[in-house]
């Protein structure tokens, strides 16, 4: 059984959590219009890496919160467990971070907004 | 089993199918070493609030809200109870929450948080005796060695796959444990419980 630290309720069993999959997937702006290609990316494509991964838990039969883990799919190694809404801290949460295909897709590229030049 | 309609408000008893008291143990022990009793109608709020409206909160109920997460604080009776780090589980004698629930809604406060009165749907269960510890640790993988989880500890977990809040009340020779499952669960956790504590001699009672 995988041992979990949750950040408010230490260390628990596997079973008391669920996964919620790719975390860092950030949705586009209805502002910046892109096709629905890219819009799919967004909506459909998830990553399954060999290796470092990063993912949205959930400490489901425990306080009920939400955080991000970075975990090893071979090994099963948690890297580093980080807030909502952070970015992983330690070199391997950062690479695979960067490396992902999404930081360079569409869809991620329009989910913040337009940069307005002045008339 | 009879279909008697379900009353809101009025609370339903976990205990409204059991014959009381039901005592089981093995014939080598004299007496049940654990107490187990349903709190009848005990008024459950929970509460939703950022850390900075908990001084408020406290200030108008009277709880000490000064908690971190699965932590308990106990004054004059009345027990509040950290889920997380922004939410709480006021426990109050029955009819008072509604009064709770009132206060909080008339005062400003309230549009900042979130009541809810769950009264009706956990069940609170008090378990005492030497050997509650051991009981609840057939159903969890929690440590509740008393050097772990002492008084004012509290824990919310997975207990034989029901989810549950264990609290402790009291840490001594007969410690004092505070069980709080979902209503549509407890029949289920008291069965358990009873099946469960047989080894160590069990009496389910009303509530005293
Ligand atoms: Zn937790």
């Amino acid at each position: 059984m995988l041992k979990i630290e949750c950040p408010f309720c230490g260390n628990r069993n596997e079973t008391e959590f669920s996964c919620g999959g790719e975390a860092h997937i950030a949705r586009p702006l209805a502002e910046n219009k892109i096709t629905d290609l890219a819009f799919s990316e967004y909506l459909f494509m998830r990553d399954n890496p060999k290796g470092v991964f990063l993912e949205r838990w959930c400490h489901t039969s425990g306080c009920r919160r939400w955080f991000n883990m970075a975990r090893d799919t071979v090994s099963h190694e948690i890297i580093e467990i980080y807030a909502m809404g952070q970015k992983p801290k330690t070199a391997i949460g950062k690479k695979a971070f960067l490396s992902n295909w999404r930081r360079k897709s569409k869809a991620e590229t329009a989910s913040t907004p337009i940069k307005r030049t002045a008339k | 089993m009879d279909n008697k309609p379900l009353q809101m408000g009025v609370g339903n008893s976990a205990f409204s199918n059991k014959k009381l008291p039901i005592i089981k143990k093995p014939q080598s022990l004299d007496s049940p070493q654990i107490t187990l009793s349903e709190i009848p109608h005990l008024g459950k709020l929970n509460i939703r609030c950022a850390g900075d409206d908990r001084q408020q909160i406290s200030k108008l109920t009277g709880y000490n809200l000064a908690l971190q997460t699965n932590q308990l604080s106990s004054k004059a009776g009345r027990h509040a109870i950290c889920l997380g780090p922004d939410e709480y589980l006021l426990l109050a004698e029955q009819g008072s929450e509604t009064r709770l629930e009132k206060m909080l809604n008339s005062d400003k406060i309230i549009n900042k948080i979130a009541v809810t009165n769950v009264s009706d749907a956990l069940c609170a269960l008090s378990l005492s005796g030497l050997k509650v510890r051991e009981l609840l640790s057939k159903g969890c993988a929690i440590d509740l060695h008393p050097d772990s989880f002492g008084r004012n500890k509290s824990v919310q977990c997975d207990l034989a796959l029901a989810n549950v809040i264990i609290a402790c009340i009291e840490a001594n020779e007969t410690d004092e444990f505070l069980c709080i499952c979902r209503t549509s669960f407890a029949e289920y956790v008291l069965d358990w419980m009873i099946d469960a504590g047989y080894e160590f001699g069990i009496i389910a009672r009303s509530y005293a």
